[in-house]
């Protein structure tokens, strides 16, 4: 069994989690309440700036070229590309580049890109490959599951089609495939490996929550 | 008001030193199981202080604030240690259960956050995060010394953190900002009061996670 799927086994209960949380549920038929998706928009931006730091930081520490190739080729494509879907993506739902730049991470999102970032700058690069995933493959499978239940069109179908896409599919692969192969590199890393895969699963959990809570700062 | 002063007076700051865990603790009612809990996540916290403080030692101006700062670390590595020891065993927590510990997702996320300002951040920044926290300990533990715990491991944790080299250090620390926190650009004193800020709230939340 390929190491991906040992860890996306353990993780089954927090993939269930996830697929039956409300904000994915209500989401997936249309009926989700606007200023929660608006909360997901506004944060996602805010968590892809430092998703592309990730794989920045990630990239320098890389020691041989394919890998330092892909993962600067990452980086780039977020803030050449993603970035400007993401501002194109925000409009379509009236927020606009100014609301996006006012945004002030909530505490969940501050908790998830401090760990991915701490583990970019701390962690083996077989620790990055692990908690880098989630992101990828949670948002396929969760909007894989948001199609089967969805009955028609809605207005958030768009989000739906774009973690459906095979463009996405083909960037997770990849992620899928530095799991696996770092899994082989470093038979060492894997008790590490899976201790960070699961921390950003429960994170992505805890992000859907954090949206449909609409979380922010106490004081 | 000095920069630090105004650190301070801008931050939810009795939120943290005036926290239920400190009331509690400074009436006598701290519940032994929550403040337990409390210790282990402030265990593992201690490694992530020595660490931080290592990164801002490495980041220091000159050799005068390296001397300090390694000096403490020394203190982080080596006193409190002992402590920690003598209370797990009094609070009857095994020591597989404080040396590998199941987190609090609150007290991970005040470690990451420690973390990433250390690496990301500039010595003034990494200052104000350790500030922030040392700082916190030195005026609830003030406060709640004042009480008579009858149970030593209480008295003894406040008064770690009242002694005349914990108070000399926290008042470094505060020197070395106020000195050169003004010299920063506008953009730079923001994050540093931003650090700070979320490091005193980051606190409050430390002491929410005991009582879950």
């Amino acid at each position: 069994m390929a190491f991906s799927d040992e860890l996306l086994d353990e993780a089954t209960e927090i993939w269930e989690a996830q697929k039956h949380h409300h904000f994915v549920v209500e989401l997936a038929h249309g009926e989700l309440d606007e200023d929660a998706f608006a909360h997901w928009v506004k944060q996602d931006y805010r968590y892809l700036l430092d998703y592309a730091r990730v794989f920045a930081v990630a990239g320098v520490r890389a020691r041989d070229e394919e890998t330092m190739t892909y993962l600067m080729e990452v980086a780039h494509t977020i803030l050449d590309y993603e970035m400007d879907l993401h501002r194109e993506f925000a409009a379509e739902y009236g927020l606009s580049h100014d609301d996006l730049e006012d945004v002030k991470k909530a505490p969940t999102c501050v908790a998830y890109t401090n760990f991915l970032l701490r583990t970019a700058y701390e962690g083996s690069l077989a620790e990055v490959s692990a908690a880098i995933y989630p992101c990828g493959q949670g948002y396929l499978d969760i909007a894989r599951h948001m199609d089967e239940l969805a009955d028609g069109d809605h207005r958030y179908t768009p989000f739906i089609d774009k973690y459906t896409s095979d463009e996405f599919l083909e960037a997770v692969d990849w992620m899928r495939g530095f799991v696996d192969d770092c899994a082989k590199r470093y038979p060492g890393e894997h008790d590490a490996m899976r201790d960070a895969f699961l921390r950003s699963a429960r994170l992505e959990h805890a992000f859907w929550e954090m949206c449909y809570t609409q979380e922010g700062w106490e004081v | 008001m000095t920069f630090t002063e105004r650190l301070r007076e801008e931050s939810a700051w009795d939120d943290a030193t005036r926290h239920r865990f400190v009331r509690e603790y400074r009436n006598g009612t701290l519940d032994d199981e929550v403040f337990r809990e409390y210790l282990v996540d402030d265990y593992a916290f201690l490694e992530t202080g020595a660490r931080v403080t290592a990164l801002a030692a490495a980041d220091a101006p000159t050799m005068d604030e390296m001397a300090r700062l390694s000096e403490q670390l020394g203190v982080l590595t080596g006193g409190e240690n002992d402590y920690f020891v003598r209370a797990f065993d009094e609070l009857g927590v095994p020591s597989e259960e404080y040396e590998d510990p199941d987190l609090h997702p609150t007290t991970e996320a005040f470690v990451d956050f420690m973390h990433r300002v250390a690496r990301e951040g500039g010595y003034e920044e990494t200052l104000a995060s350790i500030l922030a926290a040392e700082w916190v300990y030195l005026d609830w533990c003030e406060y709640a010394a004042e009480a008579d715990h009858k149970r030593w491991y209480l008295d003894e944790w406040v008064e770690l953190h009242v002694v005349d080299a914990f108070c000399e250090y926290v008042g470094w620390l505060r020197g070395q900002l106020d000195e050169r926190g003004p010299r920063l650009s506008e953009e730079r004193k923001e994050r540093v009061a931003e650090v700070f800020e979320r490091t005193v709230e980051l606190e409050a939340r430390f002491f929410d996670a005991a009582y879950r």
